[in-house]
């Protein structure tokens, strides 16, 4: 089982290495350089003088060497770490990065242990009432959650709640300016702040998770051993909660481990809308302002956490499935 | 006499007119049989489309879709008024009457821009899907028909362009190599992005297709009856794999139309002066006076986006249904 | 029909056919074989039905596909109609496969969905150039359907419509229609109700007649065996284990392992009912068989020699071949 996981992320390493070449190798194609953005002139100096800065600072920085050995020269910085400096913040992009993602942590975390509570049952219940009034309207809902455009939803509902009704703050994750008199308070005007960037990341994984169980129900209950359970004299319950249910949690933790990076990736345009700062708003604002370190950083980051889930899916199929355990 | 004469031409009126009534029978028969021959004749591509029909979700979700199509392509044809027409004495008007949908912020009539972006959104989205299911068809063609480690190699290399999140990288390709194209380019760019990120899937269904039919025992019996391989291919694989690349296309086509407003919603999608429906979406909640104070301008465009991805999902849904084999008598 | 002993139709030779056991890494060379034939000769002659018996896995079904160069053999050779076609190529081969044919055993996978009876029928007839598409390819379809008991009107329908009987008669016009010499029955019947079988059956035995044929019929069914062949093959583990005239088999079995499968074949007759002879144990692994003679493993008669020596394949009677030590004690077996 040890030997299973150890080869797993062995086999990963390699596939690291080339999605960081891959990627170093995009970015370059932005346009601008890096020293045209991290030394700013300052308002004393010559326009000789500013160039000669900025060459200062290509040569030791690095960007003037090739491609190749900038490639080196990053990674090993990134092994050891180091994931070079934001030129927007002038701070190591590990700092400038780190708030960010506790945010979207949050936010994600919420809604992936909401989402996958309400799509449970559901999709269960569906699959066992099959053609019910129950089963047609969770199936519609499906079709509706994920054929809405996120944005869209999101602005429907500030148009609604926030706007019409304010019943919920527009925009943000804490009341600006507002100074929490004790921890509860401080999470409450969070979760006021949640309410609707999560309804609307539910709504939209809810659709496809409630297929999804659905479906894997489906398959299962038409196996065979579920008729033999049942004309064993098994209550339905039983067979419906002891049996099926079990096998089904196989295809169900791979949902949940792919979710992690979908739900990641795709926060981004409702971070967007609800200015949740997350770190979709960051990769976005360093993409406008070109800040190099910070896309490529986010980036392997977004693609790290798919290997991770990746890894952890394999992991706890071994765990769950026992014939992947014995093989 | 002239009874036993009528008499006559009685009888021998009588055979003719059974003579004529079983010539017309076996006729009428003759042609019952072929008839009948023909309703039993069911192809397979009937009996799918037998099964679609039954779904009323899919039915309605194809007058939809036609509806939309017909709108936005077919209409325009007849009543051509320049989308640019910017009238600055009509800013901001609310629908009416000469303005079904009202006007932008440059007097400019919605419905046109509307339109006119809906066919950007759906031209956009059919070609990318088009590239998607190119290159997955290809690249699964090739990994399971060939096996080995041709196989191997073209699935690892999926499962590398599988881990990239598609948004994170769609915005940064789109950033980092947009900027050097103008707006009709960039409009090329975006489809040729969302088409080399999104075959991996159909890749795979196709690689798992063909494995599995090259199982089958009629691949075998081609074999054994010295049918080229070539013609294996073509008569044998690919009619059975059609109908797989049908729906994900379907599918994948309503899913590029989401990402493409996404992108531009986002401001890295379609620029200016091109329009799409995420775009218009996009200046429509610049200000939260627009969405508050002028809906339309988000409305109408969300909605679309709405309406016409359901449909859609509609339509490969009950496609998919339709093929389960499931479905069919076995 | 008389069986012409100067005409060897099929002729193989200590055919091996080993599949490679798929190693788990991505390098590294296969050590470990699956030995589905392990040295198997036989010789086929004009106009006999030769059936091959014995258990699941026991290599029937890779012989049968292997003489017809289906699967490249390992080693051996396979004679057809006294040419040697152990190593010719596919492309070679493709233009002989109008003389030999095979039937399967699965009526629902072993049919293209998409296709109609007569598209599946005249496929390869216009493959090969027999005919051209038009009203004389037709014409001959439909003569060949109506010889394998199906009707004109079915030719445009679809395999789906068809009860799994129907659908084995369309898999014997399929290969009928190319006149072959030499047909491989690959369990042909063992997937039909047994009221249908007996149909098929009788229906293979006439087309043989009628049409020149030679069959290897493939079963695990001794008693749907006994009806149509010749000369029985009894195979166990990979190799040809007894050879004789069917009758011959039934009466005086010499190997032991065809007196156990002939125990277990139900009877209601009372008088006849023979004590059953159960062997202990499973079959071994085809991976790392036993040494010395196969079956020694779960044989009531095996000693330390044949757990030794591997017997010899040898006529002990007229026309008939046993490969064991102690065949002789054979009919003593289970008394």
């Amino acid at each position: 089982m040890l030997k299973y996981i150890v080869k797993r992320i062995l086999y990963l390493i390699p596939v690291i290495f080339v999605i960081s070449i891959i990627l170093f190798a995009l970015l370059n194609l932005m346009p601008g350089s890096p020293e045209q953005f991290m030394v700013q002139c300052a308002p004393n100096q010559s326009q000789e003088q500013c160039n000669q800065a900025r060459e200062d600072f290509r040569i030791r920085n690095g960007y003037d060497k090739p491609l190749p050995t900038q490639y080196v020269l990053w990674i090993t910085n990134v092994i050891q770490g180091d994931l070079g400096e934001s030129s927007r913040f002038n701070m190591p992009v590990a700092d400038a990065v780190g708030p960010f993602i506790k945010n979207s942590i949050i936010l994600n975390a919420w809604v992936l242990v909401m989402s996958f509570l309400i799509a449970i049952p559901i999709g269960i219940l569906s699959a066992v009432k099959r053609y019910s009034f129950f089963d047609n309207f969770w199936q519609v809902f499906s079709l509706l959650g994920i054929s809405m455009p996120s944005f869209f939803f999101g602005i429907l509902l500030i148009y609604l709640f926030s706007m019409t009704l304010q019943w919920t703050p527009l925009s943000g994750m804490i009341t600006t300016g507002y100074q929490a008199p004790n921890i509860f308070a401080h999470w409450w005007d969070i979760f006021k702040h949640m309410i609707l960037p999560s309804t609307v990341l539910i709504i939209g994984s809810l659709a496809g998770t409630i297929r999804y169980v659905r479906s894997a129900m489906l398959d299962i209950i038409r196996q065979d051993y579920i008729r033999t359970a049942r004309a064993k004299g098994l209550s339905e319950r039983v067979v419906i909660y002891s049996h099926a249910f079990r096998n089904a949690l196989i295809p169900v933790v791979t949902l949940v481990a792919f979710s992690i990076p979908a739900l990641f990736s795709g926060s981004t345009i409702t971070e967007s809308i609800f200015q949740w700062p997350g770190i979709g708003q960051v990769l976005i604002r360093a993409l406008n302002e070109q800040d190099f370190s910070v896309v490529l950083a986010m980036n392997m980051f977004y693609a790290m956490l798919a290997l991770l889930a990746n890894l952890i899916m394999d992991v706890s199929y071994a765990l769950v499935d026992p014939r992947v355990k014995l093989s | 006499m002239e009874e036993n004469k009528n008499k006559k031409v009685e009888l021998e009126e009588k055979e003719l007119s059974v003579e004529e009534s079983k010539a017309a029978q076996a006729l009428r028969e003759e042609q019952l049989s072929k008839q009948e021959r023909d309703d039993v004749v069911i192809s397979p591509t009937k009996v799918i489309w037998n099964n679609f029909k039954e779904k009323k979700i899919a039915l309605l979700g194809l007058g939809i879709f036609a509806f939309i199509l017909v709108v936005s392509f077919i209409i325009p044809i007849f009543t051509p008024s320049d989308i640019n027409d910017i009238d600055a004495t009509k800013i901001y008007q609310a629908p009416n009457f000469t303005n079904w949908f009202g006007t932008d912020k440059l007097g400019r009539d919605y419905f046109n821009r509307v339109v006119t972006g809906g066919k950007v959104s759906l031209y956009v989205g059919a070609i990318a899907t088009t590239i998607a299911t190119f290159l997955g068809v290809l690249v699964g063609s090739i990994a399971g028909f060939y096996g080995g480690k041709i196989d191997n190699l073209l699935m690892r290399f999926a499962e590398i362009v599988r881990s990239f999140p598609f948004l994170p990288l769609a915005i940064t390709l789109s950033a980092a190599l947009g900027s050097r194209y103008d707006a009709s380019q960039k409009m090329l760019l975006i489809m040729v992005i969302l088409g080399i990120l999104g075959w991996t899937g159909l890749a795979r269904m196709i690689r798992g297709m063909i494995l599995s039919l090259r199982e089958q025992e009629f691949m075998v019996a081609a074999k054994a009856l010295g049918i080229k391989d070539r013609n294996q291919i073509l008569r044998h694989i690919i009619p059975n794999v059609v109908s797989i690349i049908i729906v994900s296309a379907t599918l994948g086509f309503a899913g590029n139309i989401l990402v493409e407003s996404g992108l531009s919603f986002l401001g890295f999608g379609i620029t200016d002066p091109d329009t799409s429906w995420g775009l218009l979406i996009k200046d429509a909640t610049a200000s939260s006076t627009n969405v508050q104070w002028r809906p339309w301008l988000w409305i109408f465009p969300g909605v679309l986006i709405l309406l016409t991805v359901l449909s859609v999902n509609f339509i490969g849904d009950g496609l998919r249904d339709a093929i389960d084999p499931r479905n069919n008598g076995r | 029909m008389a069986i012409d002993k100067s005409k060897v139709v099929i002729e193989i030779n200590d055919l091996k056919k080993y599949f490679p056991v798929k190693s788990s890494s991505f390098f590294g060379k296969n050590k470990m074989w699956v030995k589905a034939n392990d040295g198997v000769s036989l010789k086929i002659y004009k106009g006999e039905t030769v059936g091959l018996v014995g258990e699941s896995g026991c290599g029937k079904s890779t012989l049968g596909r292997t003489i017809l160069k289906l699967l490249e053999p390992t080693d051996g050779q396979i004679l057809f109609n006294g040419n040697d076609i152990t190593h010719m190529k596919q492309r070679h081969i493709r233009p002989m496969r109008t003389d030999m044919q095979i039937i399967f055993q699965d009526p629902y996978s072993s049919l293209d969905p998409k296709m109609t009876v007569g598209q599946i029928i005249g496929e390869a007839l216009t493959e090969h150039n027999i005919y051209k598409k038009g009203q004389e390819l037709e014409d001959y379809i439909i003569s060949v359907m109506n010889k394998c008991g199906l009707d004109d009107y079915m030719i445009h329908r679809y395999p789906h419509q068809f009860s799994g009987g129907q659908r084995q008669r369309i898999g014997i016009a399929r290969s009928l229609a190319l006149n072959p010499d030499f047909i491989v029955c690959d369990e042909a019947v063992s997937a039909l109700d047994v009221s249908i079988q007996s149909q098929v059956l009788n229906l293979l035995m006439d087309l043989k007649d009628d049409n020149d044929l030679t069959y290897l019929f493939i079963s695990h069914d001794l008693s749907v065996v006994k009806h149509i062949s010749d000369r029985i093959g009894v195979m166990y583990l990979g190799d040809l284990v007894e050879l004789a005239p069917s009758n011959d088999i039934y009466v005086d079995p010499k190997h032991p392992y065809t007196k156990a499968l002939l125990s277990a074949i139900p009877t209601s007759d009372v008088e006849k009912q023979k004590k059953r002879i159960i062997l202990p144990g499973g079959i071994p692994s085809n991976v790392f068989p036993p040494s010395g003679c196969k079956f020694h493993t779960r044989c009531p008669l095996a000693t330390e020699k044949c757990k030794q020596e591997v017997p010899e394949w040898r006529e002990v009677a007229e026309d008939h071949f046993v490969s064991c030590h102690f065949y002789e004690k054979t009919k003593t077996m289970g008394n």
